[in-house]
């Protein structure tokens, strides 16, 4: 009996201990975002699926930019041939009047419920800083007329928009999306985005990249300027071939990491941070840092952070920071955290003036975390929860990164001087 | 010591330890429940937030009762959050994520063992705690094997970082590769034979020794500041551990002789 009691004392001692801690833990959390901070939008719209009809556009920048592209679209039917048709003035669409044209390679997207296919026409010999005007035809259905410009030659002054995490959220992301598409209106030097990774939630669903492509249309101009895509891959599409349909496998197959020159002195290094991190991607990382040593911007863009606002590191810490470190990056643009971020510049695991600034950590069309913003690298740094895209200003000195909220405020600035390489 | 109080001994320094990791991983870092109440099921970050720091906290209070027997109840509550937690990575974890209640198998079957071995002695309960031992490790052994077959980046890399770190020795992507496919059939190899209706204290104690070797190797990979993943990673090791104790050590008394040989 005695024994009963005991134990029934202790049962009783530790109840109440572990619910006191309970709710000691619940009343001490730090206050996070509500639901109300989210942004409810109207339905969601785009160009309807239909028969061959070319929708889900997207266009694709891989190593050079000024000479080639990939224009990729969707069709809900297999088209017996795709097309497309382009040229360096304006055709409005006439069919007939566009000088150039190349066939699209066609392929059923993999997915066992949704039987859309992918066309990619892959572009090459394009002149440098040139405006291409382009139809997209699959068998006798044509897409209004699109354009786009290449990336310059030589030591040229232009603009970047850079973000990740564009998934979960569908309202967040198209707010993000028109968000872009104004401020590529708003500024015609804008080129390209690079996109961090983590476009959709589950990457081996059709039907997450369905949402993602159809509302990725949103990007583009009033007047049909396409914005094209560097693309990253993110662990939310680590698995699967479906990112290598919607992008036309940017990178090598396997790999995806590839460099990519805008100008003779803007180098921007996209690496894939869900395969190995230390073997040949490090390899590539040091080859493409040191034969490009003279080049006065270098960047590198990949998905898991290597000083998190959120979480904690990935391997990018052990085998890109020093290379980084070694080669005198000037940024590295991480995602996957849902926040926004700036770490002040670092070199050893220290602050130094001298040292990798990081930037980003997704804020393109998800949920935003609040950030742990106590962290030694957000010292003169920046931590904060909102929705963002980072727009780039390169000049011959000075590189400018703004940090811009869903809203159109500049929520962040940072200005790099060149670096002595 | 008896096998019996031996083992209790290391399952309570494993369990208190895994409680601190877990607890310390949601307050600095946010854990699974976190991603899975928020993102998945469309709470406010400041309810999913609440949830798991109450959870932490709790799991820090039950500390203490980790080392007294008589409240052993508590280790149920403890080996719930933690199967509850692998659950919810299931749902966030976009590699693979079906292996993950299995990895973490070792984390929750180690109070549940622990809990067992606090009731009165009896064949019955030592047979249970040692099932639920051998259970738990070999799901981890299984699953972790897989993830290796699998070829799981971070674990090439952690072989790269490992040998630059320790043997200043650059060690090639294929090589690691290759090295990694051997580890995940040895993992695959101990998980079934630690199944096995003998005592194979070899198995557990290759199993305590390799579980102690990739705990410690978050910590070596990435420094100090990753100590939760490593402590929560200490079951991989205790566990087995344990089943050593238990098959090796000297029972104390008649009841506690009887194994399931």
């Amino acid at each position: 009996m005695k024994r009963l009691n005991n134990h029934r004392a202790a049962l009783l001692i530790a109840g109440l201990v572990v619910s006191l801690a309970v709710l000691v833990g619940a009343l001490t959390a730090p206050p996070g975002l509500g639901a109300a901070d989210r942004n409810p939008d109207g339905s969601y719209t785009g160009t309807k699926l239909e028969g061959t009809t070319p929708a889900q556009w997207r266009l694709i920048w891989e190593e050079d930019p000024a000479h080639t592209a990939t224009v990729a679209w969707t069709t809900a039917k297999q088209p017996e041939k795709s097309t497309l048709l382009y040229d360096s003035e304006a055709r409005q669409g006439d069919l007939a009047k566009y000088r150039f044209q190349v066939d699209a390679t066609v392929g059923q997207y993999t997915d066992d419920e949704i039987h859309t296919w992918y066309n990619h026409a892959e572009l090459s010999n394009l002149k440098p800083a040139t405006t291409y005007w382009f139809v997209m035809v699959s068998d006798n259905t044509a897409s209004r007329e699109f354009h786009f410009i290449t990336a310059p030659e030589g030591d040229a002054e232009f603009k970047l928009l850079y973000g990740g995490d564009s998934r979960s959220d569908r309202d967040a992301r198209r707010t993000m999306n028109r968000r872009m598409r104004t401020l590529f209106e708003e500024d015609p030097e804008i080129l390209a985005l690079a996109h961090g990774g983590d476009y959709v939630a589950n990457g081996e669903e059709m039907e997450d990249w369905d949402e993602w492509l159809t509302d990725h249309e949103l990007t583009v101009t009033a007047e049909g300027r396409m914005l094209p895509v560097i693309p990253a891959r993110g662990n939310h599409e680590a698995e699967g071939p479906l990112y290598d349909e919607v992008f036309n496998t940017p990178g090598k197959k396997d790999g995806n990491f590839y460099r990519t020159l805008i100008g003779e002195q803007f180098l921007l290094v996209t690496l894939n941070s869900n395969i190995s991190a230390g073997g040949n991607q490090a390899d590539f990382l040091e080859t493409v840092l040191h034969e490009n040593e003279q080049v006065r911007w270098q960047i590198a863009n990949y998905h898991r952070p290597a000083y998190p606002a959120v979480k904690s590191p990935g391997s990018a810490l052990e085998h890109w920071v020093p290379l980084f470190e070694k080669y005198n990056l000037d940024i590295a643009f991480e995602s996957d955290g849902h926040a926004l971020k700036r770490t002040c510049a670092i070199r050893g695991g220290k602050q130094a003036d001298d040292g990798v600034v990081y930037i980003g950590e997704g804020g393109l069309g998800v949920k935003q975390r609040t950030p742990k913003d106590d962290r030694w690298y957000f010292k003169g740094g920046v931590a904060a929860s909102t929705l963002h895209v980072q727009k780039l200003t390169v000049k011959k000195d000075s590189l400018l990164v703004e940090s811009i909220t869903d809203e159109g405020k500049v929520r962040d600035s940072y200005t790099a001087k060149p670096r002595k390489r | 010591m008896s096998s019996s109080t031996a083992a209790k001994a290391v399952l309570r320094v494993a369990v208190a330890l895994t409680i601190v990791g877990a607890a310390a991983q949601m307050l600095l870092y946010g854990g699974p429940v976190l991603s899975w109440l928020w993102l998945n099921l469309d709470w406010s970050e400041a309810a999913a937030l609440r949830v798991e720091h109450a959870a932490a906290f709790g799991l820090l209070a039950c500390v203490p009762f980790v080392f007294w027997g008589k409240a052993w109840p508590v280790l149920k509550l403890v080996a719930a959050w933690l199967l509850f937690s692998a659950f919810a990575s299931t749902m966030v974890e976009p590699w693979y994520p079906w292996l993950t209640p299995g990895a973490h198998a070792a984390r929750y079957a180690a109070p549940l063992a622990l809990a067992a071995l606090s009731l009165p002695p009896s064949p019955r309960n030592r047979r249970l705690a040692e099932w639920l031992l051998r259970g738990g490790i070999a799901a981890t052994f299984l699953c972790h094997g897989v993830e290796a077959l699998l070829l799981r980046a971070q674990f090439i890399d952690y072989l790269i970082g490992a040998s630059a770190k320790l043997l200043s020795h650059d060690l090639s992507e294929s090589t690691a590769t290759a090295m990694l496919i051997s580890i995940g059939v040895l993992d695959v190899a101990a998980a079934l034979a630690i199944l096995l209706p003998r005592n194979l204290w070899p198995v557990a104690a290759w199993m305590a020794f390799w579980g102690a070797v990739t705990a410690a190797a978050r910590m070596v990979y990435f420094g100090w500041p990753n100590w939760p993943e490593t402590l929560i990673r200490v079951t991989n090791a205790a566990v087995p551990l344990t089943l050593c104790l238990l098959w090796t050590v000297k029972p104390a008394t008649e009841s506690e002789h009887e194994t399931i040989e």
